[in-house]
């Protein structure tokens, strides 16, 4: 029972961490919080949907269209909605405050567009599942682990060896300072914010399967994802991806030995007693103002 | 170049997204966006009544308007049944207009949504009837709303029919709110003999945290006391929750013979899945039915689940073989393009044919004289069969049928019974 439930926490630790790198990307790019993730990823299993089972394109391309289209969707949120904002110098609550707004709009369009009943996404792999130490995994969750240790590993070298990832650092360090040295300030921050909903469009399309496909598919995973994230060290990719996992363990092991109804909770108190004990996270990540 | 380079990116992304919506739009001739077009909770949508049927509606408009309330969740975890529940309503709306309305009253059928939230029910209630002035309550398909805003609609002797399936609201004692579908309290002795008969020893229990489904796993736990059969686990979720693996590992560790799973909507098919790709192959019950949707989304785990229902969903008419359910079926087609998922959409349907007898018996639409009409009610045709309110518990719905899924196929027990996969699932559960 312990190997199954911790195969288990860790798929699921993978799924929250994929999320939490979305959040730890734009913290890390613009200093902003983006509480839209979770809907991203139901927009993102619901586009897989449609490129994949309705339009009946190959697994890959119908991934590759779902993660562009998404990657748009938060660049053109990042444009019209939170640049607007930025430009009239309000506080960085009104900013959470219309990701949240965005939230229950996209939700309610994704209804409108889909429908509300729930959708049977074919499965990718011919093999339905496979032995990992004797467990039976769903080979789509196997697939989900693969692409979050890769997206991982792809940010954090992005972040800190290629020039855009340096702009993007220096941008959320000090705007002003970046766009005095060229640093085209409103463009990284744009393509941090269309990674992040990339990111969680690929969460989306991953989990289709293992899921299906729902309106309220990410809004729970959305906060978990964010729970992930601030107890890995809020803005470290690696963080990101470990308190994801921390968090899928913790809720699987609570679940299988102590007591179901209560998991969240235990989960949730958790993510308090960092926030008290070690606000920087597992991977010491500043969190707290100078 | 740099502009030319904006501009094909753009058109990219433009096609891009314009081919998900139009392949989405093809196959989406759902209900969703009739109810995409429904107003939100605070603003009620009076339908109008149908070009086919305009002559009697004409007539019936003369002797008024009969305003009939209809909160379910439309957006939110819920949002399917509750969508499902209000079409039929419409559709009945539209039917009863057609054949001259509610003793000669034109059927106004104002919708609302109540998020699947009780202190939105509540809102909502007081909304109704203070404002919008309504007559009688389509309630909503999850208990607790029902629950918590029973009390408004009972003080203020409005006939309500609920569309919930959980016991308590219709314990309050409250003489103006009725139900025309399953108790679930009626239904599960139906599982419990059955499990006796099966030789069940020991079960666990999976269910959400809703009223409904607490009070199914309730009433089972109390009927296996009283059986003698062990609950070796009692496992539960939050909603809004997809992976329990924990939970799932927990039960199977307990072994168990059969497992209960009190749940509702799109859990069905999570918990199926999760507890077969655990090896966990025998059998299951659920507390409501075991939808259509849910069958098509985990497929072959889906088999060996059962349940004690009146009525079962359908991916075609032509799988249907009872002709008032399949005409509800053809009508609902014709009207959304779509057959029903959930059946919501039969609670609802057959809650506005008995409120529609109750007001001809009654001869009236007054509150008061429709609620003493419906105990007089008896053989009332619905999609559930006949119904029967005078036994005094403003129930009309008595008996059920066990079902099963096998070879991913709804049937009855009797007829699974023998059958290879009613074999490989009883043995699978340790009782063979």
């Amino acid at each position: 029972m312990l190997l199954q439930i911790l195969v288990s926490g860790f798929v699921l630790g993978c799924v929250y961490g994929l999320i939490a790198l979305g959040y730890s990307l734009i913290y890390k790019s613009s200093g902003l919080m983006n509480f839209v993730q979770g809907d991203v990823l139901t927009l993102g299993a619901f586009l897989g949907y449609t490129f994949y089972s309705l339009l009946g394109l190959p697994y890959w391309v119908a991934l590759i269209l779902t993660v562009l289209t998404a990657f748009v969707f938060g660049l053109l949120m990042e444009k019209f909605v939170i640049r607007k904002l930025l430009s009239k110098s309000v506080l960085a609550i009104y900013i959470v405050l219309a990701t949240i707004a965005i939230q229950y709009i996209l939700q309610n369009a994704i209804q409108a567009i889909w429908s509300t009943k729930m959708l049977n996404y074919p499965q990718i792999f011919p093999v339905p599942s496979v032995s990992v130490a004797g467990v039976m995994v769903q080979s789509e969750s196997i697939f989900c682990i693969v692409m979050s240790f890769v997206c991982m590993a792809g940010l954090q070298f992005f972040m800190k060896y290629t020039r855009f990832g340096t702009a993007m650092r220096a941008a959320a360090m000090d705007a002003k300072a970046a766009q005095a040295c060229g640093i085209n300030t409103s463009l990284s921050t744009g393509v941090s914010w269309g990674i992040a909903a990339g990111m969680a469009a690929l969460a989306g399309i991953l989990l289709g399967p293992i899921y299906g496909v729902f309106i309220m598919l990410g809004s729970t995973i959305g906060r978990k994802g964010f729970a992930g994230a601030i107890m890995g060290g809020y803005g470290n990719m690696y963080g990101a991806i470990v308190g994801g996992i921390l968090l899928g363990l913790v809720e699987t092991l609570v679940a299988g030995y102590l007591s179901s109804t209560y998991k969240d909770m235990i989960a949730y108190a958790l993510l308090l007693l960092f926030l008290f004990v070690k606000p920087t996270g597992i991977f010491n990540e500043r969190a707290i103002t100078e | 170049m740099r502009k030319n380079g904006k501009r094909f990116w753009a058109a990219t992304m433009s096609v891009m997204m314009a081919a998900a919506l139009t392949a989405c739009s093809g196959g989406n001739t759902a209900g969703g966006n009739t109810q995409a077009a429904a107003p939100s909770s605070a603003a009620p949508a009076a339908d109008k009544a149908s070009e086919a049927g305009e002559t009697a509606g004409e007539a019936a408009a003369e002797g008024g308007e009969y305003i009939i309330g209809c909160p379910q969740p439309l957006t939110g975890t819920n949002a399917q049944p509750g969508e499902c529940a209000l079409n039929a309503v419409k559709l009945a709306e539209k039917q009863f207009n057609e054949q001259g309305g509610i003793n000669g009253k034109k059927v106004v059928v104002l919708s609302y949504d109540d998020q699947g939230l009780p202190e939105e029910a509540v809102k909502l209630a007081t909304r109704m009837l203070q404002v919008d002035k309504c007559e009688a309550i389509i309630g909503s398909c999850i208990s607790s709303c029902v629950l918590s805003s029973g009390k408004i609609y009972n003080d203020a002797k409005i006939p309500t029919f609920g569309t919930g399936t959980s016991p308590t609201w219709m314990q309050q004692g409250w003489d103006y709110v009725f139900r025309a579908c399953q108790n679930n309290d009626f239904a599960l002795p139906l599982v419990v003999n059955k499990w006796k008969e099966l030789g069940v020893k020991k079960i666990a229990t999976f269910a959400g945290q809703d009223d409904a489904a607490v009070a199914g796993v309730n009433t089972i736990t109390e009927l296996c006391k009283e059986a003698g059969i062990e609950i070796t686990t009692s496992e539960s979720y939050a909603e809004g929750n997809t992976d329990f693996s924990g939970q799932v590992a927990k039960i199977i560790s307990s072994n168990p013979e059969v497992v209960f799973i009190s749940t509702f909507g799109p859990t069905q098919p999570l918990i199926a899945k999760q507890l077969r790709q655990f090896g966990f192959n025998g059998l299951c019950f659920t507390k409501d039915l075991y939808q259509v949707d849910a069958l098509q989304v985990a497929g072959a785990a889906s088999n060996g689940m059962a349940f004690a229902y009146p009525y079962l969903t359908y991916s075609s008419v032509d799988e249907c073989d009872d002709p008032f359910i399949k005409e509800f079926l053809s009508a609902y087609e014709a009207e959304y393009g779509t057959l029903p998922v959930s059946d919501c959409a039969y609670r609802a349907y057959d809650s506005m044919l008995v409120l529609k007898a109750a007001a001809e018996a009654a001869g009236s639409t007054d509150g008061e004289a429709i609620a003493q009409a419906v105990g007089t009610l008896s053989n009332i045709q619905t999609l559930a069969g006949a119904q029967d309110f005078t036994t005094g518990d403003g129930e009309g719905l008595h008996e059920f049928n066990i079902f099963v899924i096998d070879d991913e196929k709804y049937m009855t027990w009797d007829k699974w019974d023998g059958t290879d996969g009613y074999k490989a699932v009883m043995e699978a559960s340790g009782l063979q």
